[in-house]
């Protein structure tokens, strides 16, 4: 990736450029040889570098919605959970989510499901394109991150260009993840940094105020020759506008921001997304707290809070309160909330105090919400 | 010998036990221990001040820091205590009277 280009069989992309460096093998009049993925990066994938094609018809399941925003065609009946997902006859994926207004409205995006059986690849693109005349086309790298956790990660937050924006611009989290940057032109934060150059403006969200997303999507690259290269992507919403707190939400009327400021000036983060953080869970879950410093809080929102992160706690146990306890001494100032099931709590040194010992790390955890102080 | 009269109880939830005469020997004042370990002592005497309970080993070892970065040694002026007890056991503390 540092290199700024991506081989594939045919032959070698410039991530910087958008283009190839040589000739395409099967050549059309309507366009360059140079040409990649017709132009169009949000539709097409061109794994092998011969021919561009649709994702989905290459068997790798992209896909796109139509222009229709109204709501889906044959709506489900009955009381409706907020988060609560529904597929309608036109296979259209609708949320159902609160608006600024309070009220809930369908929300149209986030078709998450079809790849998360597929072998696990190496890396992932996050992608915003056409955000208005603000920036034209972005996008963000997540190297540490597999397609299906990302899946995993970004359809728990329903609404996933306000996620990507929160992470990206206001917890930059993942030690060596990108920033957002011009679309296929993965440019390091470290590259940048050794330059002198501070990329932390280019990434405002205020400069995206008012902007809209038109597109998003979730794009694997992996290679099996040799390198990273565009293999499959997803689209995961259409539609939104960039709020003045830099997060995107659907239409004028906006929607709910996984990451959110409190009323303390501190803020709120939901890894699974505000409806996954809110919902019911498992009988037999409490709720618990452990405070902790913000490098432990990017381990919680790397693993996209499925479970407890491993190497934290110490000598084999994971400390935690219970809800609402006093934040113990010597401990950080982060506090993160979720529910484990009761049976893995064991008691500690107060009555507010638990223990988890380290084999309850694979027992799936729920409602994870992290709590950042005023700065 | 045990000094009778300078035991103080132990916590064995991490808990820190500091010899006071260090505080005069490092030139530490109290308060500057109390503010570093961000509550009073669970108990103390003449001979020592006891801390505690404590939040797992991550809190233990961040308040060991602390007191190391005011100048006092661990062990040699304090040390932490912990261990998987049964409940109706106690535990108290005091300086060996030859040692005073």
């Amino acid at each position: 990736m540092t290199g700024g280009h991506h081989t594939t069989y045919f032959r070698q992309y410039d991530t910087r450029l958008g283009r190839f460096w040589s000739t395409d093998p099967l050549t059309h009049s309507w366009e360059s040889p140079y040409v990649a993925m017709g132009g169009n990066p949000i539709a097409l994938a061109d794994p092998s570098g011969a021919e561009p094609g649709d994702p989905d018809e290459q068997g790798r399941g992209a896909t796109q919605g139509g222009p229709e925003d109204d709501g889906p065609e044959d709506p489900p009946v009955g009381p409706l959970r907020e988060g609560t997902v529904y597929t309608d006859q036109n296979d259209a994926t609708w949320v159902w989510q609160r608006n600024t207004a309070g009220e809930h409205e369908w929300v149209r995006g986030v078709m998450v499901t079809a790849l998360r059986d597929l072998p696990i690849p190496n890396m992932v693109e996050l992608l915003l394109a056409d955000v208005s005349d603000k920036a034209a086309e972005m996008s963000e790298y997540h190297p540490y991150l597999d397609l299906a956790t990302a899946l995993e990660v970004y359809s728990g937050a329903r609404s996933l260009p306000e996620q990507l924006y929160g992470e990206s611009w206001v917890l930059r989290h993942g030690r060596n993840a990108e920033r957002l940057t011009e679309l296929g032109q993965p440019v390091m934060y470290d590259e940048y940094l050794a330059r002198g150059i501070n990329p932390i403006p280019l990434h405002e969200p205020s400069a995206l105020e008012g902007g809209s997303v038109r597109i998003g999507m979730i794009r694997e690259l992996q290679s099996p020759i040799m390198g990273s290269m565009p293999m499959r992507s997803r689209v995961f919403v259409e539609g939104g506008v960039v709020s003045s707190r830099g997060t995107a939400s659907k239409g004028a009327s906006g929607g709910q921001a996984p990451i959110a400021r409190e009323s303390s000036g501190g803020q709120i983060a939901y890894p699974r997304g505000q409806g996954a953080a809110t919902g019911p869970v498992p009988e037999n879950y409490v709720g618990v707290s452990r405070w902790v410093s913000a490098e432990e809080a990017k381990l919680w929102i790397a693993n996209g809070g499925t479970k407890i992160p491993g190497g934290i706690g110490a000598g084999g146990r994971l400390y935690v309160t219970a809800s609402g306890a006093a934040r113990p001494g010597g401990t950080g100032p982060v506090r993160i909330d979720f529910a484990v099931p009761s049976g893995v709590l064991s008691k500690a040194g107060k009555v507010e105090w638990f223990q988890i010992l380290q084999m309850g790390q694979d027992i799936p955890i729920h409602n994870v919400i992290i709590h950042y102080p005023a700065p | 010998m045990i000094n009778q009269e300078g035991l103080v109880k132990i916590s064995a939830d991490f808990g820190i036990i500091l010899r006071r005469a260090a505080l005069s020997e490092r030139n530490v004042a109290r308060e500057r221990v109390i503010i570093a370990m961000e509550d009073e002592p669970l108990a103390e005497s003449m001979d020592l001040l006891s801390f505690g309970p404590h939040f797992g080993g991550e809190a233990a070892d961040e308040f060991v820091r602390r007191l190391q970065a005011l100048g006092l040694e661990l062990f040699d002026d304090f040390f932490v205590f912990q261990g998987d007890f049964p409940t109706w056991c106690s535990f108290f503390g005091g300086i060996q009277e030859d040692n005073q």
